[in-house]
């Protein structure tokens, strides 16, 4: 069922690239001059050609694996922060009053409104998208901890203690375990922030990467490499789904919910 | 307790005590003189526990029976460590109690059990705590699970059985542990009235192969006359052991048993009545 499920979904996904191959072929079905076409919407084939030129240029894994580390780079710091800051409101009330408003201030404000001050402060290089992508991700990882810190189960405490762990074995058998699906949820969002962050970064002004790809393609006439980055960003969220999120959340439903319940 | 209840007494984080090897005491439990007070957020204090003493034998098994509120589960969490009396003692194997320890595990009303982990690994949690060699865990974890009627379970985990089989592993991850006393909260308080019997009866066969020294809280009257050696019946505000009962029918105990009617009886009569405490024989 699940193997015919997907041999439809191919099966359109092939119709969909049917449709836009004639799209471009016909002038956008007659609407436009065949030269404007190949401009406003190249063939697939175009795209193809293009994939297949920069990945033998190394142009292609080249931009991608500068967003990526910027990425790493950026969200690492943002996990390193939001966790720990994130246990803290939890457990003591004044950090929590502390923090509280700073959060309510800053996270509604959109990472790409940090963008010109970190161009003003940092530059244009890595450090400002890094510095971007840290403050657009933290404040999902951090809430998700305090979340996870917050809902610990009292009862397996108990638990845990009598059947005679201590302080250590706690924390590792009882408080991590309780955390992770919350953890989970918030490295998803907080990805998913930083993901959006450092395209637009690069949009508009950090070099390299692929937002840069992004906008080189249209800015030099070349819009099957527009086109071809788009479906690479596609690709590498379907990639970091299918690898990294969906495990983990199939692992971690069972408890998730027991504790919804 | 009522959750608006605020303890007086914090010190309930004391590391546990390792109980010293001493020759066998005549009562496994003690309670001596125990009394808690816990303060309502905003109003004065209230005296959940009255000078309560009660001696639990070794192999005996004892149950709390009362309304909520009378501090049944508050003397049982004291034997586990998890809570303090502000006076008193409560001692075990004579060593008084100053926190938990494995040797007094407790089965929880709502299971407990670790969502995150399988059955074999619930029950091997307190075995991988006390530093048992693998090898002997295996064994032990392999050995309670066929015990509990939980054969070909051991991969499933918590959400996937149903409430009495959850609490079946809650007893065998507490069994696996051999320990001193075993500390029951309410253990089929949340189970239908069938399954509620067939695991009082499997606890019973559990408890006649090896007999451990059972506290067992309930208001349920049935199950107190159906399990218990000695019915200790509990009053509230302030909470006080009213009346102590032996159970001397034999077992397996049939429940259409005209004398278990009888002693059913003469226990709810003590919660009609408010007799001083006296010690009887049925």
């Amino acid at each position: 069922m699940r193997k015919r499920d997907a041999l439809v979904g191919l099966a359109a996904l092939a119709a969909f690239a049917g449709l836009w191959h004639l799209a471009s072929t016909t002038g956008l079905f007659g609407r436009v001059p065949a030269a404007y076409a190949e401009l406003l919407l190249p063939p697939p084939a175009a795209v193809a050609r293009a994939a297949w030129e920069s990945a033998r240029t190394g142009e292609l894994w080249g931009q991608v694996s500068v967003s990526l580390v910027r990425v790493a780079i950026g969200f690492g710091i943002a996990v390193a922060v939001g966790i720990p800051l994130g246990v803290v409101s939890a457990m003591s009330r004044a950090a929590n009053a502390v923090l509280e408003p700073f959060v309510r201030l800053f996270s509604p404000i959109p990472g790409v409104a940090w963008v010109p001050l970190a161009i003003l402060w940092f530059g244009l290089g890595d450090g400002a998208a890094i510095f971007i992508i840290t403050i657009g991700s933290v404040f999902p990882v951090m809430l998700a901890t305090a979340q996870g810190a917050r809902a610990v189960d009292g009862r397996l405490v108990e638990a845990a203690r009598t059947l005679g762990a201590r302080t250590p074995a706690l924390l590792r058998r009882v408080y991590l375990p309780s955390l992770v699906p919350f953890l989970v949820t918030g490295f998803r969002l907080g990805l998913g922030f930083a993901w959006r962050v450092v395209i637009a970064a690069e949009m508009v002004g950090v070099p390299k990467g692929i937002g840069y790809m992004l906008n080189m393609g249209r800015s030099t006439g070349r819009t099957e490499v527009t086109l071809l980055t788009m479906v690479m960003l596609g690709a590498l969220m379907v990639v970091a789904e299918e690898l990294v999120f969906a495990p983990l959340e199939r692992h971690t439903r069972a408890w998730r919910a027991v504790e919804a319940a | 307790m009522s959750v608006a209840l605020r303890t007086l007494d914090t010190r309930t984080t004391a590391p546990p005590h390792e109980p010293a090897s001493t020759a066998r005491p005549e009562s496994a439990v003690s309670f001596a003189g125990v009394t808690k007070r816990f303060r309502i957020a905003g109003g004065g204090p209230v005296v959940a526990l009255e000078e309560v003493s009660l001696e639990v034998r070794p192999h005996e098994f004892v149950c709390l029976l009362g309304p909520s509120g009378c501090g049944k589960s508050t003397l049982l969490r004291m034997v586990a460590g998890l809570e303090r009396p502000c006076a008193g003692q409560v001692t075990v194997g004579g060593v008084a109690v100053s926190g938990p320890h494995s040797s007094r595990a407790m089965v929880f009303q709502d299971h407990a059990l670790f969502p995150w982990l399988d059955v074999a690994r619930n029950v091997a949690f307190g075995l991988e705590m006390n530093g048992t060699p693998g090898p002997e865990i295996r064994r032990r974890v392999a050995h309670f699970i066929h015990l509990t009627g939980l054969g070909g379970f051991e991969r499933a985990y918590p959400h996937q059985l149903s409430g009495g089989m959850k609490q079946r592993v809650g007893i065998a991850r507490v069994l696996a542990l051999a320990p001193e006393v075993l500390l029951m909260d309410e253990p089929f308080g949340a189970l239908d009235a069938f399954t509620r019997m067939e695991l009082q009866g499997e606890l019973v066969s559990l408890w006649q192969r090896e007999p451990f020294t059972t506290l067992f809280v309930t208001h349920d009257v049935d199950e107190a006359v159906f399990l218990a050696d000695r019915v200790v019946v509990m009053s509230r505000r302030p909470g006080r052991a009213k009346a102590v009962l032996s159970v001397n029918l034999p077992r397996p105990r049939r429940r259409t048993d005209p004398a278990f009617a009888a002693l059913r009886t003469r226990v709810l009569a003590q919660f009609d009545a408010a007799p001083a405490l006296e010690d009887w024989s049925i």
